[in-house]
C-alpha cells in the first residue's frame, strides 16, 4: 500500500496517468482479496471432489486425484436427500411467486399511483424487517403448534413470503418509479385497463428488476435456516436442515460432507452466478439510478 | 430521468399530463388501497400476531415449569412486569448483553471497514479485475450460512484446520492441534471472520455501486487542486457516501445483533455460556428448555434495545428520500 502511494510522484510524467504503477499495485491487492474470499468455498468444492482418505490428511492434500465417491456416497447413502431438497425448492419458489404478485401492485400504488401518505406505508414494510427474525421465532413456533402448522411447508412459504415482501416491495417501487408517466398516461388515454397496463407496459419494462427482486427472494429462501430449522420436524426439512443433521451424522467424512454441501448450495451459486449484474443492481439497495 | 422524459413520445404531452391531473382524484380514490392491501394484511398477520403473542407471554406466568409448551398458555395468570423484574436482576442477562454489544460492535466496524476498502479498490482496478471480484463477492454472498460455518469449522479445526497448518509454517509459531474453540474469545473471533465473510460482500457492491455515483469530475477537479488520494477520499467520497453509509451501518447492527445460525452451528447445537449472545441466550431459554415466558420477555427487551436503532435508520433513510 504504502509503496504504492510513493511510487505515484515519480509515474507522474506518464502520458496515461490512470493507468499508473499505483493501479497495477492495486490488482494485485484486488486479486489477492478475491483469493482469500473465494478459498473457502473452493476447498469446499475442492475436498467434495476428493477420496475420504485425501480429504482427511494434515496437510490438505490440494492435489489429490478427483473422484465423484464423495457424491456417489452422499445420493445413495442411507438418506435420500431428494425430498429435502424438494422442499426447499417448492418453499422457495412459492413463496417468491407469492411475493411478486403481492409486491408489484404494492409498489404500484406506491410509485404510479401513490395512495395518500404512500411514504408512511412503506415506512411500515420496512420497519418489519427491523425485527430480529430470533425474536419472533419463540411466538411463531407456540402459534404455528396452536394452529397445527408445524412441520408443514406452507408455514415456511407465508413466513418466507412475508420476509422478504418488504424488501420486494422496495426494489420493485425504485423499478417502478423509473418507468415514463408519459408512456403510461398514452397507454391510459386509448383506453388501456390497469391489468392490459400492467401485463403489456410496466411487467415488461420492469422485467430486469422483477428478474432481480425474484433472485434475491429466491437466494433469501433457499438459505433460511432458523425458521426451517425450528419449525419442521421429517415431512418439511429443508434442504440447509437437512444438510445441518447431515453434518451432525455424517461429520467425519468430510468428502461426503462437502458434497452434501456443495449440492445444498449449488441452486444459489448458479442463480448467483447466472444474473450477476441485475442482483447488483438490486443489491445496491437503489443507490444506482 | 431526464433521458427518460426527452424519450417520451411527443404526441402531445401538454393535453396528457393536463387530463391526468383532472382525472386524478377521482380515479385514484380506491384502486390503489385495493392493490397495496394484500401485501399490508399479510404482514400485518405474519408480523403483527407473533409480535401480540410475544408481549401478551412476557406479561405472563408460567405455571407448569418444563411441561408448559404442550398448553396453549392462553390462560395463564396475568404476571405483571415480574418476568422483567426476573431477567434484568440476572447477572447472566447482563453479562450476555455485554458480549451480544462487543460482538455487534467488532462485527460491524470490521465489516463496514472491509467493505469501504474493497468498494474504493473495485473503482481503482481494471474492468476485468473488477468484474472478478464482483463476481467472487457475489459467489460468497449466496453460499448458506450453514454452509460457510461449516466450512470455517473445517478450516479451524484442531486436527486437520488448514488454518492451523498454515500458521504453524511461520517460524516461531505453534499452532499444530491448537484449539480454536477452548476459549470462547478465540471462538467467537472465528465467527467473526464467518459472519464477516458473509457480510461484507453486500457491503462492498452497494458501496461501490454508491462510489460510482459520484461525478468523475468532482475526483478530478479534486486531484488538481492538489488533494491527495486520501484527502479526496475524506473530503469528496465520504461526505456523498454518507447516506448510503448509515442504511448499511444500521441494518448491520440489527443483522449483526441477530446472529445466530453461525454462533449455533460453530458450537454444533450446544453454545456454551462464554458463547452466549443475546439471540442465542433467548432460544435456549425459551425453546429450549422450555421457559417461554421468561424467553418471550427477553425477545421484548431486545427488541426494545433495537428500537431506538431504528428511530435512528428511519429518519435517516427519510432524509435521503427528501433529497432524492
Amino acid at each position: 500500500m504504502t509503496a504504492a502511494v510513493a511510487t505515484r510522484p515519480t509515474t507522474h510524467a506518464e502520458k496515461e496517468p490512470r493507468k499508473s504503477h499505483a493501479n497495477v499495485y492495486f490488482g494485485v491487492i484486488a486479486w489477492i482479496i478475491g483469493i482469500i474470499f473465494v478459498v473457502p468455498v473452493l476447498f469446499m468444492i475442492l475436498t467434495s471432489f476428493h477420496s475420504e482418505a485425501d480429504a482427511s490428511t494434515n496437510p490438505p492434500s490440494v492435489g489429490a486425484p478427483l473422484t465423484l465417491d464423495g457424491y456417489r456416497e452422499f445420493f445413495s447413502g442411507g438418506i435420500d436427500p431428494w425430498p429435502y431438497l424438494a422442499n426447499s425448492l417448492t418453499a422457495s419458489v412459492l413463496s417468491t411467486i407469492i411475493v411478486l404478485a403481492l409486491a408489484i401492485p404494492a409498489a404500484y400504488a406506491c410509485s404510479i399511483r401513490p395512495v395518500r401518505k404512500w411514504t408512511d406505508v412503506m415506512f411500515f414494510f420496512l420497519s418489519t424487517k427491523m425485527l430480529p427474525p430470533v425474536a419472533g421465532l419463540l411466538p411463531i413456533y407456540l402459534i404455528a403448534q396452536r394452529i397445527n402448522m408445524l412441520d408443514n411447508i406452507f408455514l415456511l412459504v407465508i413466513l418466507y413470503t412475508s420476509m422478504n415482501l418488504p424488501i420486494a416491495v422496495w426494489m420493485m417501487r425504485s423499478f417502478l418509479a423509473e418507468i415514463p408517466p408519459a408512456i403510461l398516461e398514452a397507454a391510459s388515454i386509448d383506453g388501456a385497463g390497469l391489468l392490459y397496463q400492467m401485463r403489456r407496459i410496466i411487467v415488461p419494462i420492469s422485467m430486469p428488476g422483477i428478474a432481480a427482486t425474484s433472485l434475491i427472494c429466491f437466494i433469501f429462501s433457499w438459505n433460511e435456516l432458523l425458521f426451517a430449522r425450528v419449525l419442521t420436524g421429517v415431512s418439511a426439512q429443508t434442504g440447509p436442515v437437512f444438510l445441518t443433521s447431515f453434518v451432525t451424522s455424517q461429520g467425519l467424512f468430510l468428502a461426503k460432507v462437502c458434497a452434501a454441501a456443495t449440492i445444498v448450495s449449488l441452486p444459489v451459486l448458479i442463480a448467483g452466478f447466472a444474473a450477476q449484474d441485475k442482483l447488483v443492481q438490486g443489491l445496491s439497495l437503489g443507490a444506482v439510478k | 430521468m431526464t433521458a427518460t422524459d426527452t424519450g417520451a413520445p411527443a404526441l402531445g404531452s401538454g393535453p396528457a399530463r393536463r387530463s391526468r391531473r383532472r382525472r386524478r382524484p377521482g380515479r385514484s380514490g380506491r384502486l390503489p388501497y385495493l392493490l397495496i392491501l394484500p401485501a399490508v394484511l399479510v404482514l400485518l398477520v405474519v408480523v403483527v400476531w407473533p409480535l401480540f403473542k410475544i408481549v401478551q407471554l412476557s406479561l405472563q406466568k408460567q405455571e407448569s415449569g418444563k411441561f408448559a409448551l404442550f398448553h396453549s398458555g392462553a390462560s395463564s395468570p396475568f404476571a405483571g412486569l415480574a418476568n422483567f423484574r426476573t431477567v434484568l436482576s440476572d447477572s447472566t442477562f447482563w453479562a450476555v448483553v455485554g458480549r451480544t454489544a462487543a460482538f455487534t460492535a467488532i462485527n460491524v466496524v470490521l465489516s463496514l471497514l472491509i467493505g469501504i476498502g474493497i468498494a474504493v479498490l473495485l473503482n481503482r482496478v481494471s474492468k476485468w479485475a473488477r468484474l472478478t471480484l464482483i463476481a467472487v463477492l457475489l459467489f460468497v454472498w449466496a453460499v448458506p450460512t450453514t454452509v460457510s460455518t461449516q466450512v470455517f469449522y473445517w478450516l479451524f479445526s484442531n486436527q486437520l484446520g488448514a488454518v492451523n497448518y498454515l500458521l504453524d509454517l511461520i517460524p516461531g509459531v505453534h499452532m499444530q492441534g491448537h484449539d480454536w474453540f477452548a476459549d470462547p474469545h478465540q471462538g467467537l473471533a472465528v465467527i467473526t471472520a464467518v459472519v464477516v465473510w458473509g457480510a461484507v460482500p453486500l457491503l462492498a457492491i452497494s458501496l461501490h455501486a454508491g462510489i460510482g455515483q459520484i461525478p468523475k469530475e468532482i475526483i478530478e477537479a479534486a486531484r488538481c487542486d492538489g488533494a491527495t488520494p486520501w484527502q479526496t477520499f475524506r473530503q469528496v467520497t465520504l461526505p456523498v457516501l454518507a447516506p448510503l453509509l448509515v442504511i448499511l451501518t444500521t441494518l448491520s447492527v440489527i443483522w449483526d445483533f441477530g446472529v445466530f445460525n453461525q454462533i449455533w452451528f460453530m458450537r454444533t447445537g450446544h453454545p456454551e455460556p462464554g458463547y452466549q449472545t443475546v439471540g442465542i441466550y433467548m432460544y435456549s431459554t425459551g425453546v429450549g428448555s422450555s421457559h417461554y415466558n421468561v424467553g418471550a420477555t427477553i425477545g421484548v427487551l431486545m427488541m426494545l434495545g433495537l428500537v431506538g436503532i431504528m428511530i435512528f435508520y428511519i429518519r435517516q433513510l427519510f432524509r435521503i428520500g427528501d433529497a432524492e
